[in-house]
C-alpha cells in the first residue's frame, strides 16, 4: 500500500476577483521510504499541492474534489482537530524561506519544543526540552544547548533551515514535505542541507516529497519524478528513466534548459511563460509553448497515458505508442 | 498664442476631463465614498445658503420662547423643529449657521498647515544636509508635543477670533504634512527624471515646482482631506472649552458648551450639535478613506 | 540599553530648547506679559516698573537666557489667580490626571486589542464590518460630546454614576470610558491592520503546519508580533490621549492638570499655563521613552543589533 495517494485533486482559490482553479486533477502517490520530486516552473501548482495535503490553504483556498489517502485514510474527510494531529506529527513541512518561516520573537529551541509538546503528550517539559536539544544536535547545530536560547535573527540562513528541519522531524513523521528547502540558500549550504535531509530521513525511514524547480537537486535526491504544469501532472517516471528519456515536450524543455557540466552548448529556454490559472489556454495547456503542438492539442486536453503503473505521460504525441504497447 | 501651445492645452484639458470621468466612475463604485461626498456637498450647500434655509435668526434672542423642547416632544411646537436654547434661539437655525464656522476653520486651517508642511517637507528632503537636520529637529519638537498645548499658549496671549483660530491651528498642525511629504520627496529625489533635470542645470525652484510638488500632490490631497476632519473636531473642542469661537458667533462646539449647563433638564441643547459634528466629520473621513484607497493606498 | 536611554535623553535637549524658545517668543515678544500680569487699570508708572523688574528692557538674548535659567530652577512665576508659585499648583494636580489617563488607557487596551484581533480574524465578515465601522464612528465623534451623552444617559437619566468630580471609583468610570474610547477608536484599527499583516506571515503558516491550534497560533505566535507596530504608533496616540484628557477633565470637572490648564488659559494666568505646558511636554517625552523601552523588551531583534 502506498503511504500517500493523491487522486484527481482539484483545489481553487476564492478571491475578490473570482474563483481561480489552481489544481485541476492532480494524482500521484508516495511509497514508504521513497523520495518523490515534484518539479515545474513557479506558478504550476507545486506549492498548492503540498499545502492541499496539509490543508493549509488559508481561508481563501478550498479543495473542491478528489481524495488524499494517507495510510489508507482520506485526509480530506478529516475534521480540523483530527487534521491538527496529523500536521507536524505524521506529516510535516519545511518551507522555502528560513528567514521568515521562523517566528522572530520566539527562541528557536522553544519553537522545536512546541511541536514536541503538542504531539508527544507523554513527555514532561524537561524531556521535551532535552528532545529539542537532541534534535538540534541531530541536524548538526554546534553547541546546541547554548543555541537553544537563540532567536532566529542570531542564526545564519543555513542554521535556520536546520532548525526548520529539526522542527519538522521532531515527532518522527512518516512523510516530510519540503517546499524548495534550499532555494534561498547559498550553493555550498544547499549541498549540506540536502545531504542532511537525505541522511536523517534514511535513518528515520521518512518518505519525502521534495518540491523544487531545480533539476540538479532532483537528480541528486529523488527516486521518482512528477512533473507539473498549469495545475496538473504532465509526466511521472522513475528518476533514471526520466532523465534518460523524458517524454512530455515540457519535460524535454526543462531538461534542455538546465545547465550541466558535460554539455555546454545548446542551452535553451522554454519560450513563453506558465499561463496563470485565470486564463488557461484551451485543450492542452502547454500547446501555445509546445514545439510539437498538433491540431488536436488546441481543442482537446489529452488523457493520462500509462506505460505500466508508474510511468505516465499526459500528451497526445504518445497516444499511438501507448495503444500498441 | 502659437498653434503648438494651444495644441498642448487641448491635450491637457482632454486628459484632465478623462481623469475626472475615471475618478467619478471609481467613486460610484464605493458606497462609503458616495455617502461621504453627499454629506460634504450637503453641508457645504447648507453653509452657503444658510440665510435662505434657516427659519429664524440664529442670534436674536426670543425671550418669550425660552427652552422650548423639540417639536415631537411634549411642550414642543412645530415652529421650532429642534427646540430653542436658553435665550429662546432656534436650535435648528443655529445648527445651520454653525456649519459655516466648522467648514471655514476646517478648510482654511488645513490650507495654512498644508502650505507650511508642504514647503518644509519638500525643502527639507530636497536640500538635505543641515537644512534637513534643523527642520527635522523642529518637526520632532512639534511632534512630541500635542498641538493643543501650543494652541493654548497662543490663545492665552491672543484673544480668539476666526482668523486667530485659523492661523493658530494651521501653525501647529503642519508637522504631519512635513513628515510624510519629506518621506515622499526623499524617494522621488533619487528618480531619473529629477536627476536628469539636475544634470541639465534646471534651477532648484523649477525642479521643486515642476517635478517634485506635482508628484506629491495625491499624497497631499489625501492627508489634507483627513486633516479637515480632525481640524473640525479640534475647533469644536476649543470652542467647547470657551477658547475658540466667541459668542455671538456660532459654532457647534460653543453650542455644546452652552448646552452642558442645561443637560439635566434640557437634553436637546447638548445633543444636536454633537450629532451635526459627528455626521460632518464622518462624511469627510469616508471621502478621505476612499481617496486614500484610490490615490495612495500606502498611507 | 543604557546607551540607548542616554542617547534618547540627549535627544530631548534640542526638543525642550525649541519648546522654550517658541513659548518665550510667543509670550514675551508676540504678546505683552505686563498686561497679562497687571490689572487693567494699572498706572503707566506701574507698568514701566513692571517692565524693568521683569527685565523686559534687556536685550533679547539676555531675556531668553534668564527665561531658560528660571525654568531649569522650576521657577515659572507666580499664578495671578491663586497668588502662589505655579509649579506646585501644577504638581498637585498630577495624581488626578495620572489616575484618569491610566484608567483610560486600560479601557482603550481592553477594547482595542480583543476587538482588533477579532475583526482581523473575521476579515470582511459582519463582525469585521461592525467593528471597523464602530472605530470610524468613534473617530468622527468628538470625545467631549460622547462624555456629555454618557452624563445625560447614565448620570442624569439612570443616575448610575455621579455627574462630575473626583473621589470614588464611580466618579472615575464615565471619564475613563470617554477618554478610553476615543483612544480605542484609532487603536482598534491599528491592532486590526497589524494583526492582518502578521497573520499573512510565513511563520504563522509554519506554526499551523506544526499542528498548533488556531487560537494558540493567534495568541502565542501572532499577538506579540502584532504589538510591535502598535507600540511604535502609540507614540502618535499619546497626543490624542493628552488633548483628550484636557477636554475630558473639563467635561467631568475632574480636578486634574487639564482642567487647571483650561481655567488658566481662560483667566490669562500665564505662569500656570507655562508650567502646565512644560510639565505635560516633559511627561509626553518621558512616556515616549518608556514606550521605546517596552519595544526594546518585546523585540529581541533590537537588543542584538
Amino acid at each position: 500500500m502506498n503511504l500517500l495517494e493523491v487522486k484527481n485533486l482539484h483545489t481553487s482559490f476564492y478571491t475578490d476577483h473570482g474563483v481561480i482553479p489552481a489544481l485541476t486533477g492532480v494524482s500521484f502517490s508516495v511509497k514508504k521510504g521513497e523520495v518523490l520530486g515534484i518539479v515545474g516552473e513557479s506558478g504550476c501548482g507545486k506549492s498548492v499541492t503540498s499545502l492541499s495535503i496539509l490543508q493549509l490553504l488559508g481561508n481563501k483556498g478550498k479543495i473542491n474534489s478528489g481524495s488524499i489517502h494517507f495510510k489508507g485514510q482520506d485526509l480530506t474527510t478529516f475534521s480540523t482537530k483530527k487534521m491538527r494531529k496529523v500536521r507536524g506529527n505524521e506529516i510535516s513541512m519545511i518551507f522555502q524561506e528560513p528567514l521568515t518561516s521562523l517566528n522572530p520573537l520566539i527562541r528557536v529551541g522553544k519553537q522545536i519544543e512546541e511541536t514536541v509538546l503538542l504531539h508527544k503528550e507523554e513527555l514532561s517539559k524537561i524531556e521535551a526540552r532535552n528532545h529539542a536539544i537532541n534534535m538540534m544536535k541531530m541536524v548538526g547545530i554546534p553547541q546546541a544547548e547554548e543555541k537553544y536560547a537563540y532567536y532566529p535573527h542570531q542564526l545564519s540562513g543555513g542554521m535556520r533551515q536546520r532548525i526548520m528541519i529539526a522542527i519538522a522531524l521532531a515527532c518522527d513523521p512518516e512523510l516530510l514535505i519540503a517546499d524548495e528547502p534550499t532555494t534561498a540558500l547559498d550553493v555550498t549550504i544547499q549541498e549540506q542541507i540536502l545531504g542532511l535531509m537525505k541522511k536523517i530521513t534514511r535513518e528515520l525511514d521518512t518518505s519525502i516529497i521534495l518540491i523544487t524547480h531545480d533539476l540538479g537537486v532532483v537528480a541528486e535526491m529523488v527516486d521518482r519524478v512528477v512533473v507539473m504544469y498549469s495545475g496538473q501532472v504532465v509526466e511521472e517516471n522513475e528518476v533514471e528513466k526520466f532523465f534518460a528519456n523524458p517524454k512530455h515536450p515540457y519535460s524535454k524543455g526543462l531538461i534542455r534548459s538546465t545547465p550541466s557540466i558535460d554539455q555546454e552548448d545548446n542551452l535553451e529556454s522554454i519560450k513563453g511563460s506558465v499561463p496563470t490559472p485565470a486564463n488557461k489556454p484551451s485543450g492542452c495547456p502547454f500547446h501555445p509553448r509546445c514545439p510539437f503542438a498538433m491540431e488536436i492539442c488546441k481543442s482537446q486536453a489529452p488523457e493520462n497515458m500509462y506505460y505500466g503503473e508508474e510511468e505516465m505521460v499526459n500528451c497526445w504525441l504518445y497516444k499511438e505508442e501507448v495503444k500498441t504497447s | 498664442m502659437s498653434e503648438a501651445t494651444s495644441e498642448v492645452k487641448k491635450v491637457k484639458t482632454y486628459k484632465r476631463s478623462g481623469n475626472v470621468k475615471l475618478f467619478l466612475k471609481l467613486l460610484a463604485q464605493s458606497k462609503t465614498g458616495m455617502v461621504g461626498l453627499f454629506i460634504l456637498i450637503s453641508v457645504t450647500l447648507i453653509a452657503i445658503f444658510a440665510d435662505f434655509i434657516a427659519p429664524y435668526s440664529p442670534t436674536e434672542p426670543q425671550l418669550s420662547d425660552i427652552l422650548v423642547p423639540p417639536s415631537w416632544q411634549e411642550g414642543g411646537t412645530s415652529a421650532y423643529l429642534l427646540g430653542t436654547d436658553n435665550l429662546g434661539r432656534d436650535v435648528f437655525s443655529r445648527l445651520i449657521y454653525g456649519t459655516r464656522v466648522s467648514l471655514i476653520v476646517g478648510v482654511l486651517s488645513v490650507v495654512v498647515a498644508g502650505f507650511i508642511g508642504l514647503i518644509i517637507g519638500v525643502v527639507s528632503a530636497y536640500f538635505g544636509k543641515w537644512v534637513d537636520q534643523i527642520l527635522m529637529r523642529i518637526v520632532d519638537a512639534f511632534l512630541s508635543i500635542p498641538s493643543i498645548l501650543f494652541i493654548m499658549v497662543i490663545l492665552t496671549i491672543f484673544s480668539p477670533s476666526l482668523t486667530v483660530l485659523i492661523i493658530v491651528i494651521g501653525l501647529t498642525t503642519w508637522v504631519n504634512y512635513a513628515r510624510i511629504i519629506r518621506g515622499e520627496v526623499l524617494s522621488l529625489k533619487e528618480r531619473e527624471f529629477v536627476k536628469a533635470s539636475q544634470t541639465i542645470g534646471t534651477s532648484h525652484l523649477t525642479i521643486i515646482r515642476k517635478n517634485l510638488i506635482p508628484n506629491v500632490m495625491s499624497t497631499f490631497i489625501v492627508i489634507s482631506t483627513l486633516s479637515v476632519a480632525t481640524t473640525i473636531i479640534l475647533e469644536a473642542s476649543l470652542s467647547f472649552l470657551g477658547l475658540g469661537i466667541q459668542p455671538p458667533d456660532i459654532s457647534w462646539g460653543g453650542m455644546l458648551n452652552d448646552g452642558r449647563d442645561y443637560l439635566a433638564t434640557h437634553w436637546w441643547m447638548g445633543t444636536f450639535p454633537g450629532i451635526a459634528i459627528t455626521i460632518t466629520v464622518l462624511g469627510i473621513i469616508f471621502l478621505g478613506d476612499w481617496l486614500r484607497d484610490v490615490l495612495d493606498p500606502r498611507l | 540599553m543604557k546607551k540607548f536611554i542616554i542617547k534618547r535623553l540627549l535627544e530631548l535637549i534640542p526638543v525642550l530648547f525649541i519648546i522654550t524658545f517658541v513659548v518665550f517668543v510667543l509670550v514675551y515678544h508676540a504678546g505683552d506679559p505686563v498686561s497679562l500680569m497687571l490689572p487693567e487699570d494699572a498706572s503707566q508708572e506701574d507698568r514701566e516698573y513692571m517692565r524693568e523688574s521683569l527685565g523686559l528692557n534687556d536685550p533679547f538674548i539676555v531675556q531668553y537666557a534668564n527665561f531658560v535659567m528660571d525654568i531649569t530652577r522650576g521657577n515659572f512665576g507666580t499664578s495671578t489667580r491663586y497668588d502662589m508659585d505655579a509649579l506646585p499648583l501644577v504638581i498637585e494636580r498630577l495624581p488626578a490626571t495620572f489616575e484618569l489617563a491610566g484608567a483610560a488607557m486600560l479601557v482603550a487596551l481592553a477594547i482595542s486589542i480583543p476587538l482588533g484581533i477579532w475583526s482581523a480574524n473575521r476579515r470582511n465578515s459582519y463582525v469585521d464590518l461592525f467593528i471597523t465601522g464602530g472605530s470610524v464612528l468613534g473617530k468622527a465623534m468628538p470625545n467631549f460630546w460622547l462624555g456629555i451623552m454618557l452624563i445625560l444617559l447614565l448620570a442624569v437619566n439612570y443616575q448610575a454614576f455621579p455627574v462630575s468630580g473626583r473621589g470614588t471609583f464611580m466618579h472615575l468610570v464615565l471619564p475613563a470610558i470617554t477618554l478610553g474610547t476615543s483612544v480605542a477608536a484609532e487603536m482598534t484599527r491599528l491592532v486590526r491592520s497589524s494583526m492582518l499583516d502578521t497573520l499573512g506571515q510565513d511563520y504563522i503558516r509554519t506554526a499551523s503546519s506544526k499542528g498548533v491550534p488556531y487560537v494558540k497560533v493567534v495568541v502565542y505566535h501572532a499577538f506579540r508580533n502584532t504589538l510591535i507596530p502598535v507600540i511604535t504608533i502609540t507614540t502618535l496616540q499619546l497626543s490624542i490621549l493628552v488633548s483628550g484628557a484636557i477636554i475630558t477633565e473639563s467635561v467631568f470637572q475632574w480636578p486634574g492638570l487639564g482642567m487647571l490648564l483650561v481655567q488658566a488659559v481662560n483667566a490669562r494666568d500665564m505662569a500656570v499655563v507655562q508650567a502646565s505646558v512644560f510639565i505635560i511636554a516633559i511627561l509626553v517625552i518621558l512616556i515616549n521613552l518608556i514606550t521605546d523601552l517596552i519595544y526594546f523588551i518585546i523585540d529581541p531583534r533590537i537588543k542584538h543589533s
